[in-house]
């Protein structure tokens, strides 16, 4: 098993903080057949700050492992910390708290509700986390500012396209300012062009943050945006890379 | 967050109008089948409301409600009248009879001798002439419906005639002549009413030897009339009533003689079983359509307790937009049909029934919604 660690080569960006560390963890699902196992064992770190894919091919357990990391799956075995919680360990309460304030996330289909308006869904984490209304629709038309969707906040997320929706999970997923964002398949419905300012987007806006972002993708396309790449197949990370980061970041979208 | 749910509620205009739409569907019949229940039932005993004066209705043992006409001999009167607590006793006649009209058709009618020198017993509300004007001779009152309609007569060129005070027409061929026009309850049969003094009632009902109806009783000052009821009772062996007592009395009769509640009862449960199939069926599309979103808060950290709480403020709105619209459609229909012959009573207590129905309506709906929120898996969210 491979592990992406602070010293394996993040170390060059410093001593930074560790956001995710797992260690031998296992998962399985039962069936008639008796269990499948999604993960076989996996190590994981990865430093807080830095922007990390999972990728690999289908049913090789990327989306088990996030769920896992973001305490939405429980594991069979091993341990998992995120910012040095074990999520699974802290009552349930604590569990959806923490999760609520330290896990932004961004869904593959997006997950907008159709019925709010766009800054309403960009509010939605700060609700949960119990920020009065008001204050919470302020902060979500900054945040859509900051993705470039001021004054589309009133609309409804039907009159968007695509790539505006996505950007608004992106302001949704980062106006609670968590330290850990969770991606998934982040580019798959949306064209080339769209997908790489997307992912532009969300490097720039994360590292702004100061946030870690976390990444489950197919598409090899967005891969120079990442610092690291842990790959992963049949249940285990079998390979474990550093990457362009920022630079790979630029090449790739002056390459478009 | 619940401003959050009523906007997803109120957003999904399709599914909200499909839930309103069976909720007020059975809110409109458990509302509205019910009233029209009640209005008859309250029809059975109407006579009873339109003479509030006696304390105690003496009658024959066999009597089981008020329309029931087992006649007494003349001397009960007196014996009820010996019994301690009586204040006062005075005879009633009511029978059915037949009535010639001027143009030889002959109609049934309901007859009410009243007592000759109190005129106790004669209708509410005299709107033309006057209750003493009964002393005249062959003095008739009519009822407001049977002189305007169903005794009215036609003559040869088939112009309809109502009867109006002066006016003749015949009782078992006896002369009678309108003298007043009076408001009454409409009763269960709906036949015309016809009020007499208590002589001219036994002059005009065909020679019997028992001819009194009823006696009418009011207690002393002070005397229960439950307790006078008794003694009367165990005085004369006679069926002695308070007018309460009487009135559940007929109710009890028809309510177990008639198949009215089973019928009315088909109606509501009907009107239940559809309204909460089409809104139960309709808030659980409405949950289910939305689930991807539940699933997406359920991952960002929201509990179950606060979707749980959304869900059913969801269920309650909907809900009571649906009891309101119902309500307010039975409520409009009871007022469309004032004046005419069809019964309806929407009494507060049928309020809280119908409530009743659309809140179990509800729970079951938003038990529906909230199991399946409850039991969602938030890693569904990262499943394409």
């Amino acid at each position: 098993m491979a592990a992406l660690t602070a010293s394996s080569g993040a170390a060059s960006s410093g001593a930074a903080a560790t956001a995710v560390m797992c260690r031998g963890v296992t998962k399985s699902f039962a069936s008639a057949a008796g269990p499948v196992w999604a993960l076989r064992g996996v190590d994981l770190e990865i430093p807080a700050g830095r922007v990390a894919m999972l990728v690999g091919p289908s049913g090789c357990g990327k989306t088990t492992l996030i769920s896992v990391v973001a305490g939405i799956l429980k594991r069979d075995a091993g341990t998992c910390h995120v910012f040095e919680a074990d999520i699974e360990a802290l009552p349930r309460r604590q569990q959806l708290d923490f999760r609520a304030s330290t896990i932004g996330f961004i869904f593959q289909q997006f997950h907008l509700l159709p019925t709010l308006t766009v800054a309403h869904n960009v509010a939605v984490p700060l609700l949960i986390n119990a920020v009065s209304r008001r204050h919470a629709i302020d902060r979500a038309h900054a945040m859509l500012e900051k993705v470039g969707l001021g004054g589309r906040g009133d609309d409804p997320p039907a009159q968007l396209s695509g790539g505006e929706q996505q950007r608004v999970a992106i302001a949704r997923a980062l106006v609670h300012a968590p330290k850990l964002i969770v991606c998934d398949e982040p580019t798959s419905a949306l064209d080339h062009d769209t997908g790489m300012r997307i992912m532009a987007l969300m490097r720039d806006v994360v590292v702004d943050e100061g946030a870690t972002l976390l990444i489950v993708t197919h598409d090899n396309r967005i891969f120079p945006f990442a610092d690291m790449m842990a790959h992963m197949d049949d249940g285990r990370i079998v390979d474990v890379r550093l990457n362009g980061g920022a630079a790979g970041a630029r090449e790739a979208l002056s390459g478009q | 967050m619940i401003h959050i749910a009523l906007e997803m509620l109120f957003g999904d205009r399709a599914k909200l109008i499909a839930i309103v739409i069976g909720v007020t569907f059975a809110a409109l019949i458990m509302t509205q089948q019910p009233s029209i229940f009640v209005g008859l039932i309250m029809r059975t005993y109407a006579f009873l409301d339109d003479v509030p004066m006696p304390d105690v209705w003496v009658m024959d043992p066999g009597v089981d409600y008020v329309e029931e006409h087992k006649p007494l001999r003349e001397t009960a009167l007196g014996r009820v009248r010996g019994v301690d607590g009586v204040a006062w006793a005075v005879p009633m006649y009511k029978n059915l009879q037949t009535a010639r009209l001027p143009d030889g058709q002959l109609k049934a009618i309901n007859l009410t001798g009243v007592d000759d020198t109190s005129m106790i017993g004669g209708p509410p509300k005299v709107v033309a002439g006057s209750l003493g004007d009964l002393r005249r001779a062959d003095g008739v009152i009519l009822d407001v419906e049977a002189a305007r309609r169903r005794l009215a007569w036609r003559d040869a060129e088939g112009v309809l005639h109502p009867l109006n005070i002066g006016d003749e027409f015949e009782l078992n061929d006896r002369r009678a002549v309108v003298v007043a026009i009076a408001e009454t309850s409409p009763d269960f049969i709906l036949l015309p009413k016809v009020f007499t003094t208590y002589s001219r009632a036994l002059d005009y009902a065909p020679r019997q030897a028992r001819q009194l109806t009823y006696i009418l009783v009011k207690a002393k000052e002070g005397e229960a009339p439950a307790d006078l009821a008794r003694r009367i009772s165990t005085a004369t062996g006679l069926k002695a009533l308070t007018a309460y007592d009487f009135r559940w009395l007929t109710i009890g009769y028809w309510m177990r003689n008639t198949g009215i509640p089973i019928n009315f009862g088909i109606s509501v449960m009907l009107g239940f079983l559809v309204g909460a199939a089409v809104a139960g069926q309709s808030f659980f599309n409405f949950v289910r359509e939305n689930l991807g979103q539940y699933a997406a808060l359920k991952a960002m950290g929201l509990r179950n307790g606060v979707l749980v709480r959304m869900v059913l403020v969801q269920a309650l709105v909907a809900g009571g937009i649906g009891y309101g619209m119902g309500v307010g459609l039975s409520a409009a229909f009871g007022t469309a049909m004032r004046g005419t012959v069809l019964a309806f009573a929407m009494r507060p207590e049928l309020l809280a029934f119908s409530f009743a129905g659309v809140l179990l309506i509800v729970s079951v709906a938003a038990l529906l919604g909230i199991r399946q929120v409850v039991q969602l898996d938030p890693a569904v969210v990262f499943r394409s």
